[in-house]
């Protein structure tokens, strides 16, 4: 099945359409195509439909909250969905990343939003002081400012709010247990999502893309690109304030540790250079072949919440297959990638 | 029971004794390890370190799993006590301590 891909995104169109914004040539001969799509895909989907009840179209529903350096959650109403742009930085890339993540979930998988009902997107931005994190609180997604000398603002990177919001939607799928082999998993997958994100928000191919999650959160002065890798995990900084990027990239590199819940930031680098063997083996569009089979393999009701690498490659494996077929360059494609980090799938 | 007559910070030092004080944090949307130490037996002004480290005992249990991801998990060692706890159970003098050993001590192996 070809996912929709459009420049402008399906609910802009309708709702320039629906405003009575006059379209011509090009422009209207897309609204129209995409809006019928739009109604097949309704009449395909009707729990989805219902869903929808009291929105006549699906988009993100956002709302960007200020914690003004405080700690207290949700903090100050300082932009709500179609608000024009508040002036603030932080909140304006919060939005905007917030939109970005709803596009790719909707146009590449047809999901719409984190619980494929259209829940709202709520972030906190300016929380706590020069606090040099991001994180998803089982709720929203919140973003500190960053120190100032290591880090800057944690929504100068799309990537990482889109890893934000991924970990919302594991939430609501897969629910990987956050610690040890499926809490690298959850990581994982967190990544693959803010990776995607980024991509298809610059219609990127696999071959172009920097698999780099949160490129320009560093400081001037710091010798790094990004946190972590996906196409070579272990070398996205080595500074001597920071240290060196501690990433394996081979299950034989495995760690073991008490620290970062069992060290989930760590091994998800194993993980993460199996889809990029896997995405460049196949090309193209991520988010068309890898991406769905991954996002398929999230969803699969057979995988547990305690999965460890073995079994989520097995799910992966089973997915190329039912989506494209035994024998596909799909399925080739997946083995390659976990046998190209030391996993071997369970049979 | 009054504290009239007792320089607050002082008077604990003399209750709790020296002390080693250890913290990493470690996890976040980076997977960054901080780590950092403190042993109160070599600072010129205890009183504050002790002060705190007095107030932060007994260290919490660690709750429940929640649902956040990416918060930071903290590895605090205050003498003989030791836990493993998420961001949202660090608070109080705990937090103070923790932040302020990040913020001071001296890292280990250097």
């Amino acid at each position: 099945m070809a996912p929709r891909c459009s420049i402008v995104p399906p609910y802009l169109l309708s709702r320039l359409v629906e405003a009575g914004v006059p379209l011509e040539g090009d422009v209207a001969a897309l609204a129209t195509r995409t809006l019928a799509t739009d109604v097949r895909l309704r009449a395909e989907r009707p729990e989805r439909a219902r869903a929808r009840i009291g929105r006549p179209e699906p988009g993100p529903q956002r709302t960007v909250d200020d914690a003004q350096g405080g700690t207290d959650l949700p903090g100050r109403t300082a932009r709500r969905e179609g608000d024009p742009p508040s002036g603030d930085v932080a909140v304006d890339e919060a939005y905007d990343g917030l939109g970005a993540t709803w596009t790719m979930l909707f146009e590449a998988f047809e999901r719409d939003s984190l619980d494929d009902a259209g829940r709202p997107l709520p972030a906190t931005v300016h929380y706590g002081d020069r606090y040099d994190n991001a994180f998803w609180d089982g709720e929203r997604m919140v973003f500190g400012d960053g120190d100032g000398q290591v880090f800057g603002r944690f929504t100068a990177s799309v990537s990482v709010i889109g890893h934000e919001l991924a970990h919302g939607v594991v939430q609501y799928t897969a629910d990987l247990v956050y610690r040890g082999q499926p809490g690298a998993l959850n990581e994982h997958v967190a990544d693959v999502v803010g990776a995607l994100v980024e991509q298809h928000a610059a219609r990127q191919r696999a071959e172009e893309a920097t698999w780099l999650i949160g490129a320009g959160l560093f400081q001037p002065g710091i010798d790094g690109v990004a946190l972590r890798s996906m196409a070579a995990p272990g070398t996205a900084y080595d500074d001597p304030l920071l240290g060196r990027d501690p990433q394996p990239a081979h299950y034989d590199d495995y760690v073991v540790t008490d620290e970062d819940d069992g060290g989930v930031h760590l091994n998800s680098g194993i993980p993460n250079r199996a889809f990029h063997l896997a995405a460049t083996a196949l090309g193209g569009f991520a988010w068309e072949r890898a991406g769905l089979v991954w996002y398929d393999a999230l969803r699969d009701p057979g995988l547990s919440r305690e999965a460890d690498f073995a079994a989520f490659a097995a799910t992966t494996l089973a997915a190329a297959e039912a989506r494209f077929g035994a024998g596909s360059e799909e399925v080739d494609a997946v083995a390659s990638g976990w046998a190209g980090v030391g996993v071997e799938p369970d049979r | 029971m009054s504290r009239t007559g007792r320089v607050p910070g002082a008077a604990e030092a003399r209750e709790v004794g020296p002390v080693r004080i250890a913290v990493s944090r470690s996890g976040g949307v980076a997977g960054m390890v901080r780590r950092a130490e403190v042993d109160t037996d070599g600072l010129d002004d205890p009183a504050p370190w002790l002060s705190l480290a007095d107030r932060a005992v007994p260290l919490p249990e660690p709750p429940a799993p929640g649902r956040a991801r990416d918060a930071f998990t903290w590895t605090i060692e205050l003498g003989d006590h030791r836990a493993v706890l998420p961001d949202r159970a660090v608070t109080g003098p705990l937090r103070d301590l923790a932040e302020r050993t990040l913020a001071h001590g001296r890292s280990p192996g250097r």
